[in-house]
């Protein structure tokens, strides 16, 4: 079932190397975001391109700006927490949530329940789809949509209309206690699986609730697979799954043996695990960014999350922490702001208070800049809206 | 007077002045040396260069912390910790109002290496605040209380209650459990030796006795009410101890006082013994009592003990008591127990009173005056036994079990004389009378309660709540009245003699069933909005027998039965209540606040149905209600965390009240005719209607503490009032037992009566502020109180409406210099009013006000000296009174176990146990015989042993070198 030679890979995170930001990143563009009363928005935002316009996720005063291409203000709409996380779905050019059914009371059981029988259409009502079209931007509104099966358990599109659902709940009122982390779908067909557990009381999973992490590859039929505790890197064709990568950990950041075998008693005894072990790796996960580089995210038990560059000719790996902006990139620190990547454009946020703490330190001097970022720069104060900058990693 | 507190608010500000100085603030980065990930919950501790803790921050997610309110100038140490990484230390000056440190990197400990520990005196274990004693130097007989009082961000507050980081601590237990079965958190921290303490840990947990939590405890998504939670761990080898106290007084005036305690744990039980007995009116209700008044120490203590002046006549009290607690458990908590507690209390008093009433009436008729003296003993006994059982799980299933029994019994003597007069001072009618009687009771009470609540089986949440009672009285009165009834024609001379034998026996059976789970069996999964639905039945049943004997003793001694007043009865009540309550809550929460409006409706109906089988049979009644009742409110509470919580209330009900037979059907005993009980035939239910209102905020951080409470209710009703009909020199024939008729001389005639609507109003305040200066702390208290009320009622037959107003207003102000001056000054003013409406429009007035000052020194933690001044005046009392009462105190022996103390009481002499009261038809004073001066020696002896011979006793602060063995 899970096929092919999987390559070793030692990676000592405080080991991983450095460089200047130029020998990897190349600059592209600026957008500017008109700041006026209404068109302000919060620095905790999530800024993404969609279609022809840029929309700006303002989470602090809980409204969606829309700008156009070139950054000028066209309207806004306000939502409600109670909707769930807003994801961007690039195919059909909306925003989507999907969240529990308010008009619903659910005891543990009962969600249990409802997702052992996802494909049964009596219990699709207790979930519901929130949507904001964006290709009718004069009627920006939010609407209702009833869900089926998949989506109920947000299942990802993959090639030739495969889905795939990668969420693992352990709850002991489960009726089976065999599931599968990976499962793919054509409608309602289950095709594949892969990596069983027990759904009832799995050591490892018991007392958490997630996804298994898929990721875009560079090609279509192909997806990233990573799990919790397992530092292999696998991907996932339409008919198989094999490893790629197996990173090897220091012993001191690597999850223990003994921990895939207790038996946590309560989640009050797991989580102290975690708060004694805060620096052990508890997820590795990869994503592709450019023809050479994958990125790799290291998650602890501790919940920190950092990012490193995996050159995947040359097998060496960076520490996204040890790049330095350059005079080559304008001095702009383009790895740690990440907004969002679409196909092997990258995106980054830059608050005004970022850019002024850059100009304060009179690291911007004597370089040559682009018109469009020099005229920001010259004109950016601490009530000017962030700004989207994009990149493009060399090859 | 002035002067006197002029000086005493500058010598409070030239101390706080003296506090102030400038300070700092220093903030920094934590962070693993070898991924470089912030440490969350590291400890960051400032030192003195004497290695006595300044203050300590734990970091956050960021690793971040800043430290503020460090003195300027001065060299200290910053030790930074983490479990499982080499600790941390450099030395810095203070030199400058901002310092930042760069970012601190702990390493890991790594196997078989030779480390050097610090002694970390506070650190972060997962969510749990962790107080290390071994950090902090003390004297050996220090005690947990002490230990507390060092630790920065803990406050203990003149009120006792204690704060961390200004959050108040509701619960303190020892090793997981109540210490003692007891509540009150000074028992642990008062007796407990710092040297036996293994860790303080401090912890919240989910409040799951608020009914607001209750309601939401099905909801996981839910806010819900935390409290936090001390909890004192023991160290292994020292989970057990035997100490308690022994100590005895002789005093002038006969007086005498004995009191002891001793107290045995170990890691799972407690048995305490408790004996007290003096004949000082100090109170001893029960052994809980005995427990706190003998902790080993105590910033109050020279307040033990302390004589109550207020009290009529003079008390002998003795009382013994046992109480045991057992956990079948190691550790408990909110949602986890299983334990048996009991005890058993004996109580014996003996009073002796004698007391002179004067009474002023203001009457149409003309105006009374009423002198009276009676001088009575009653000696009574108390036996009660009680025995509780609880357990609860982790899934919200709870089971308690509560019995007690109590056998009492008594005598009683007392002699009365009375004389009235008119307002020609003519003697208008006197009475002698001898009451002698004896008494005993015996009840038995038990309660069950059984709540369920499971996640999993949402049809099946439920409680159940029930009570049994049995109630038996026994008593028999001699009782002879001899009255002259003066007028113009002679005497008239009526004389009475009595034997009144009574038994009572009261049965009674309660029960509610709450089904919580209506709206998932109506409804399935749908929410209903968010609306609950819960569906109680409550069903009682009450089953009263009264035998009464009468007897007539006639002129010639003969014993004869009297009729009238001789009867059997029973009656029994029926209830049955089912009511639909239907709650919502709105709330709002993130990590810096949140708000939550909770509200209900509640609406049921009462079925009542009485039934009496009397050998009277005009009292064979039977009788059935049906009430129509609400009851609706809301609930809202705000909190930004570590600023201020703010909670306010308001509800609105109604409730019926039915006449008792007594009141519609009286057996009318004429045996005093100076007050004859006549009843109302005609009397109907009533309906009252309530509104309340209430207001709480309360702000604190670990140097401030403010705390404002108001609360308002409003009663409207038409209610069963006594009217009383009053007359003057009209004398007739009386004919006893209850016929109509009856005029008597210058006395009343009390009926019941359908009145008009009446109301009350209330408005009270409360505010506390309290402030921590460096080593003291300061707390200004301020209540009040203004109530109204309007009765309607009738004297002489002629309407009239009673308005009457009282007005209260305390204030104190506690001041303590360390542990080592203790000031308090109070003021209490206190005014009544009552004003008749129609029938002489009369109106009295009371006022009252008193002062008190109080100083406590303590030269060294063993030396004591204690004074306290009381001062009131009264408006109808010539001279004002003032009370001296002072005592020293002296600890001795190597352990201080042992202490002496002088007290003085009433050092001026000048205290008068009097009263002085306005009624609704003129004023009355009385005096009793009370306490007097008196001087006692006391000499007490704490016995404490804790664990076994050897333990570690470390009480000094450093640096030790250990190999660690794997």
């Amino acid at each position: 079932m899970i096929t092919g030679a999987q390559e070793k890979i030692f990676f000592e995170p405080k080991s991983a190397r450095g460089g200047l930001q130029s020998d990897f990143i190349e600059y592209k563009d600026i957008v500017v975001f008109e700041t006026s009363r209404e068109s302000r928005f919060d620095d905790f935002c999530q800024i993404i391109p969609a279609g022809n316009n840029y929309i700006v996720m303002d989470y602090s005063n809980k409204k969606i700006l829309l700008f156009d291409k070139k950054g000028k203000y066209l309207k806004q709409v306000k939502f409600k927490e109670r909707i769930g996380s807003l994801q961007y779905n690039k195919e059909q050019n909306r925003l989507e949530a999907i969240s529990l059914n308010k008009a619903y009371e659910l005891s543990q059981k009962d969600y249990a329940q409802i997702i052992e029988h996802f494909d049964n259409p009596k219990n699709w009502k207790y979930f519901r789809k929130y949507y904001l079209d964006l290709n009718d931007t004069s009627h920006l509104i939010f609407r209702r949509q009833q869900i089926n099966g998949l989506e109920m358990m947000r299942a990802e599109p993959f090639v030739n209309d495969l889905k795939i659902i990668s969420k693992v709940t352990i709850d002991k009122n489960f009726d089976s206690q065999e599931d599968y982390e990976i499962k793919i779908f054509k409608a309602d067909t289950l095709l594949k699986k892969y990596f069983p557990y027990n759904r009832r009381n799995d050591s490892r999973y018991i007392f958490e609730d997630f996804s298994i992490n898929v990721s875009a590859t560079d090609r279509a039929d192909h997806k990233w697979i990573t799990r919790p505790y397992d530092y292999m890197v696998y991907q996932l064709t339409p008919d198989s799954l094999y490893g790629v990568y197996n990173f090897i950990l220091p012993i001191d950041r690597a999850m223990p043996l003994d921990f895939y075998t207790t038996d946590f008693k309560d989640k009050t005894e797991k989580n102290n695990y975690k708060r004694q072990n805060k620096k052990l790796i508890s997820h590795l996960s990869v994503n592709t960014i450019s023809n050479r580089f994958l990125q790799l995210r290291l998650q602890s038990l501790g919940y920190e999350n950092k990012g490193y560059l995996f050159d995947a000719e040359t097998k060496v790996i960076y520490d996204n922490e040890k790049i330095s902006p350059d005079s080559l990139t304008f001095q702009l620190p383009l790895l740690n702001n990440w907004a969002y990547s679409d196909n092997k454009m990258h995106f980054i946020k830059l608050t005004a208070k970022t850019v002024l703490e850059m100009i304060a330190s009179g690291k911007t001097k004597n370089i040559t800049y682009p018109d469009k970022l020099e005229m920001y720069l010259k004109t950016a104060d601490k009530n000017t809206n962030p700004v989207l900058i994009y990149y493009t990693y060399k090859n | 007077m002035k002067i006197f507190l002029f000086n005493i608010i500058f010598l409070l500000l030239s101390v706080s002045v003296s506090f102030a100085q400038g300070t700092g603030r220093i903030y920094g980065t934590v962070k693993d040396s070898t991924g470089g990930e912030f440490l969350e919950s590291a400890t960051v501790i400032i030192y003195r260069p004497d290695s006595t803790v300044v203050t300590f921050k734990i970091t956050d997610k960021k690793g971040y912390f800043e430290i503020a309110g460090i003195p300027l100038k001065g060299n200290y140490l910053l030790a930074a910790s983490y479990a499982g990484y080499k600790d941390f230390g450099m030395k810095f000056k203070m030199d400058s109002a901002v310092k930042k440190f760069d970012t601190i990197f702990l390493s890991v400990k790594s196997n078989d290496e030779v480390v050097v520990k610090s002694i970390i005196p506070i650190r972060m274990n997962g969510d749990t605040l962790e107080i290390n004693p071994e950090a902090f130097k003390m004297s050996k007989d220090a005690v947990g209380e002490e230990l507390l009082n060092k630790v920065p961000g803990v406050v203990i507050w003149a009120d006792g209650s204690i704060t961390i980081d200004g959050k108040p601590v509701s619960k303190l237990l020892v090793n997981g459990k109540p210490f003692l079965g007891s509540r009150d958190p000074r028992i642990a921290t008062q007796n407990l030796p710092k040297n036996i303490i293994d860790k303080i840990q401090v912890y919240s947990e989910v409040d799951a006795a608020s009914q607001q939590n209750q309601a939401n405890m099905l909801n996981q998504n839910e806010q819900k009410d935390s409290l936090v939670t001390m909890n004192i761990k023991l160290k292994a080898d020292k989970n057990k101890g035997v100490f308690g106290k022994y100590g005895a007084g002789i005093g002038t005036a006969e007086r005498y006082q004995l009191d002891g305690a001793v107290n045995m744990f170990n890691k799972k039980s407690s048995l305490a013994f408790g004996f007290g007995s003096n004949n000082t009116n100090t109170s001893i209700a029960n052994l809980n009592e005995i427990m706190q008044e003998s902790t080993f120490r105590n910033n109050y203590s020279n307040y033990r003990n302390r004589s109550n002046f207020n009290k009529s006549g003079i008390n002998r009290v003795i009382s013994p008591g046992i109480q045991f607690s057992h956990s079948f458990l190691e550790t408990e908590s909110d949602r986890r127990r299983n334990r048996i507690e009991g005890g058993y209390d004996f109580n014996s008093n003996l009073d002796k009173t004698i007391r002179q009433n004067y009474q002023e009436r203001y009457l149409l008729g003309g105006d009374q005056l009423i002198n009276s003296e009676s001088e009575s003993s009653n000696s009574s006994e108390r036996h009660n036994v009680t025995l509780n059982y609880t357990k609860s799980n982790r899934d919200f299933r709870n089971l308690s079990i509560n019995t007690s029994s109590s056998y009492s019994s008594g005598t009683s003597e007392s002699k009365n004389n009375t004389a009235i007069k008119n307002s020609q001072n003519e003697l208008t009618s006197d009475k002698k009378s001898n009451v002698s009687g004896n008494n005993n009771s015996l009840s038995f009470n038990t309660d069950l309660r059984f709540y369920n609540s499971n996640f999993d089986k949402p049809l099946v949440n439920y409680n159940i709540t029930s009570s049994f009672s049995y109630n038996e009285n026994n008593s028999s009165r001699n009782e002879s009245n001899y009255y002259n009834f003066y007028s113009p024609s002679g005497i008239n001379t009526t004389i009475l003699n009595r034997i009144i034998d009574k038994n009572s026996k009261t049965t009674n059976f309660s029960g509610i069933f709450s089904y919580n789970s209506l709206k998932r069996l109506l409804v399935g999964r749908f929410s209903l909005f968010g609306i609950r639905l819960q569906n109680d039945h409550t069903f009682s049943y009450r089953k009263t027998e009264d035998m009464n004997s009468v007897y007539d003793i006639e002129n010639n001694g003969t014993k004869k039965a009297n009729v009238y007043l001789t009867f059997n009865e029973q009656i029994a009540t029926t209830e049955y209540q089912p009511s639909l309550r239907l709650t919502k809550n709105f709330y709002k929460f993130s990590s810096k606040q949140n708000w939550n409006l909770y509200t209900y409706l509640r609406g049921f109906v009462q079925f009542i149905n009485e039934k009496n089988t009397s050998s009277k049979d005009y009292r064979n009644i039977s009788r059935s209600f049906v009430f129509n009742r609400y009851d609706l409110g809301l609930n809202y509470t705000k909190r930004m965390n570590n600023v201020y919580s703010l909670n306010g209330n308001m509800a609105y009900r109604n409730s019926y009240n039915t006449p008792s037979l007594n009141q519609i059907a009286p057996v009318v005993d004429s045996m005093n005719l100076y007050n004859v009980y006549k009843g109302g035939v005609n009397l109907s239910n009533n309906e009252t209607r309530s509104a309340s209102a209430g207001a709480n905020f309360t702000f604190n951080n670990t140097k401030k503490n403010l705390d404002f409470t108001v609360s308002a209710n409003y009663n409207h009703n038409s209610i069963l009032r006594p009217y009383i009909d009053s007359t003057t020199n009209l004398r007739d024939t009386i004919t006893i037992n209850g016929n109509d008729s009856v005029y008597l001389n210058g006395k009343q005639i009390r009926h019941t009566i359908h009145g008009e609507k009446g109301n009350n109003s209330s408005f009270g305040w409360n505010a506390t502020i309290s402030r921590k200066f460096k080593k003291g702390q300061v707390q200004f208290q301020y209540n009040g109180n203004i109530s109204k009320n309007r009765m309607p009622s009738y004297i002489d037959n002629i309407f009239t409406t009673i308005n009457s107003s009282n007005i209260s207003h305390r204030a104190n102000i506690t001041f303590y210099y360390k542990t080592m001056l203790i000031l308090g000054i109070s003021g209490n003013l206190n005014n009544n009013n009552s004003k008749q409406t129609g029938y002489k429009n009369n109106s009295f007035n009371t006022r009252t006000v008193s002062g008190d000052f109080s100083l406590t020194i303590n030269f060294t933690k063993n030396i004591s000296l204690s004074s306290q001044i009381s001062h009131s005046k009264n408006n109808g009392l010539i001279k004002p009174i003032t009370i001296w009462n002072s005592n020293a105190a002296f600890r001795f022996l190597k352990s201080k176990q042992a202490e002496l103390k002088f007290t003085a009481t009433d050092i001026l002499k000048q205290f008068k146990n009097i009263s002085y009261t306005a009624n609704a038809d003129g004023f009355s004073s009385t005096i009793t015989n009370g306490l007097q001066q008196y001087f006692m020696i006391t000499i007490s002896y704490f016995p404490r042993k804790f664990g076994g011979r050897s333990g570690n006793n470390t009480d000094a602060i450093g640096t030790r070198v250990e190999r660690r063995v794997n």
